[in-house]
């Protein structure tokens, strides 16, 4: 199975922040385009608020989404939060108010990136077990890279936001073809039921402690890209 | 190897959003002080750092976009960095160092008056800001007595950052007036706030070597 790989779980984990960390960590650029062009009546202060509450939201969603998490709807997280980021980004791009800017970028991409937010730390962490804290600094190293995707000199245009979302988009399409999971038949109660990568080829099954095979397993479905 | 998202401990428990007990623990309580003043200054630099080239410094606009390219590309060596110190000096001691250094450096921002002096503090400031993100989640396991309240812990601990990033922000773009240039008052805001934030860590450095010492003379 092509996911089962350490790195390309790795390039999956660095995608997805390069997505919604870079996006925030790029607002500054964003922030003197709205006073210089696009929001020059409203005043910068009032414009500072798009940051703040993209940046709250980012945090607040990361803590909101970990007991989503936990309950295994993994998929859930990331085709919601990933929708609402290119959503947001594309509605972004025909936006020429202070209040669509806020609800764009503040709100739309602020809830989507705080649902990508556990997915991507977790994932990693979970991936990766001798060298954890080395993968974890990698992933967040994608912050910088994604910046650098993110920044736009010497101006914004809309044509640049939308090819951005279709950046976005395909980062999104790397995770989705390879987060593959097993959903066990024999725990009726949780959705997964996953094996322990730590115990080598003994896939022993967290939540019925039974040998899991393909037998009692499925691959969900994923779409052929 | 699949990821097995049922890593974590499934009780009921790490599955709350709150948890009261934690506002008990003097150590817990100083991290989320800690995180709380920290995060004040945390994006602020990031939000103003083109804005200040083009209004204070007289940057041209497509400079003072790559700037912040520059900011983030010096946090990568900051990073790497990070967790290799972190395993051999301890990670209280490195996010101590690492915060009065950004207090430091953002205090500093004052004196910078050219582009070139400009480049050389955002080079700096982003080698020194860059283990703070990485190292405040890696703190939590060593402040709880157990591994069941990480999960809540962490969730609480974050909630508190982002009450920083609600305070910090607004305020500091209501200190700023873009016209006359006027940047002194954000940066000496970030400045104090970040070392107040470095003096949390201090405590909560002693209060952990205390209790590590307390436990290894038990044993």
């Amino acid at each position: 199975m092509v996911g089962d790989s350490s790195d390309i779980n790795k390039s999956r984990c660095v995608s997805d922040f390069v997505e919604h960390r870079g996006f925030l960590s790029a607002y500054g650029s964003y922030q003197i385009y709205y006073e210089s062009a696009l929001l020059k009546e409203t005043s910068p202060a009032t414009i500072t608020w798009v940051g703040t509450v993209e940046g709250v939201l980012v945090i607040l969603g990361g803590v909101a989404s970990g007991p989503v998490y936990d309950r295994g709807f993994v998929r859930e997280l990331l085709l919601v939060g990933s929708a609402l980021v290119v959503a947001g980004i594309i509605l972004l791009s025909l936006s020429t108010k202070f209040y669509q800017v806020l609800l764009t970028q503040g709100f739309c991409v602020g809830i989507g990136s705080g649902m990508l937010y556990t997915p991507s730390i977790a994932l990693v962490s979970s991936c990766f077990h001798k060298r954890r804290a080395h993968a974890i600094c990698l992933a967040t190293c994608g912050t910088a890279f994604g910046m650098s995707t993110s920044v736009s000199p010497p101006c914004l245009a809309t044509t640049y936001l939308r090819s951005h979302a279709v950046v976005q988009n395909l980062t999104y399409y790397n995770r989705w073809n390879l987060i593959p999971y097993r959903v066990c038949e024999a725990s009726s109660s949780d959705r997964f039921c996953v094996d322990d990568p730590s115990a080598g080829n003994d896939h022993t099954c967290r939540t019925c402690h039974r040998n899991v095979d393909h037998d009692t397993t499925y691959e969900a479905t994923r779409p052929n890209l | 190897m699949i990821p097995h998202t049922k890593q974590r401990a499934r009780t009921s428990e790490s599955r709350r959003l709150f948890d009261l007990k934690a506002l008990s623990e003097p150590m817990f309580v100083i991290y989320c002080l800690a995180l709380f003043f920290m995060w004040i200054a945390y994006w602020v630099p990031f939000f103003i750092i083109p804005s200040f080239a083009r209004y204070r410094l007289g940057a041209s606009s497509t400079l003072s976009f790559y700037l912040l390219a520059v900011a983030h590309a010096a946090t990568l060596p900051g990073r790497i960095l990070a967790v290799y110190a972190s395993t051999r000096y301890g990670i209280p001691q490195m996010l101590l160092a690492s915060s009065i250094a950004t207090g430091v450096m953002l205090s500093a921002w004052t004196a910078v008056g050219t582009i070139n002096a400009y480049i050389v503090w955002i080079s700096i400031l982003g080698l020194a800001m860059a283990p703070l993100a990485v190292l405040v989640p890696a703190i939590i396991p060593q402040i709880c007595h157990r591994k069941e309240v990480v999960g809540v812990r962490m969730g609480m601990a974050w909630a508190s950052a982002s009450f920083g990033v609600l305070v910090g922000t607004p305020a500091s773009g209501k200190l700023i007036n873009v016209e006359t240039g006027s940047f002194w008052k954000a940066q000496v805001f970030i400045g104090v706030a970040m070392l107040a934030g470095s003096a949390c860590v201090a405590f909560l450095w002693r209060a952990i070597s205390r209790r590590d010492k307390l436990l290894a003379t038990r044993l």
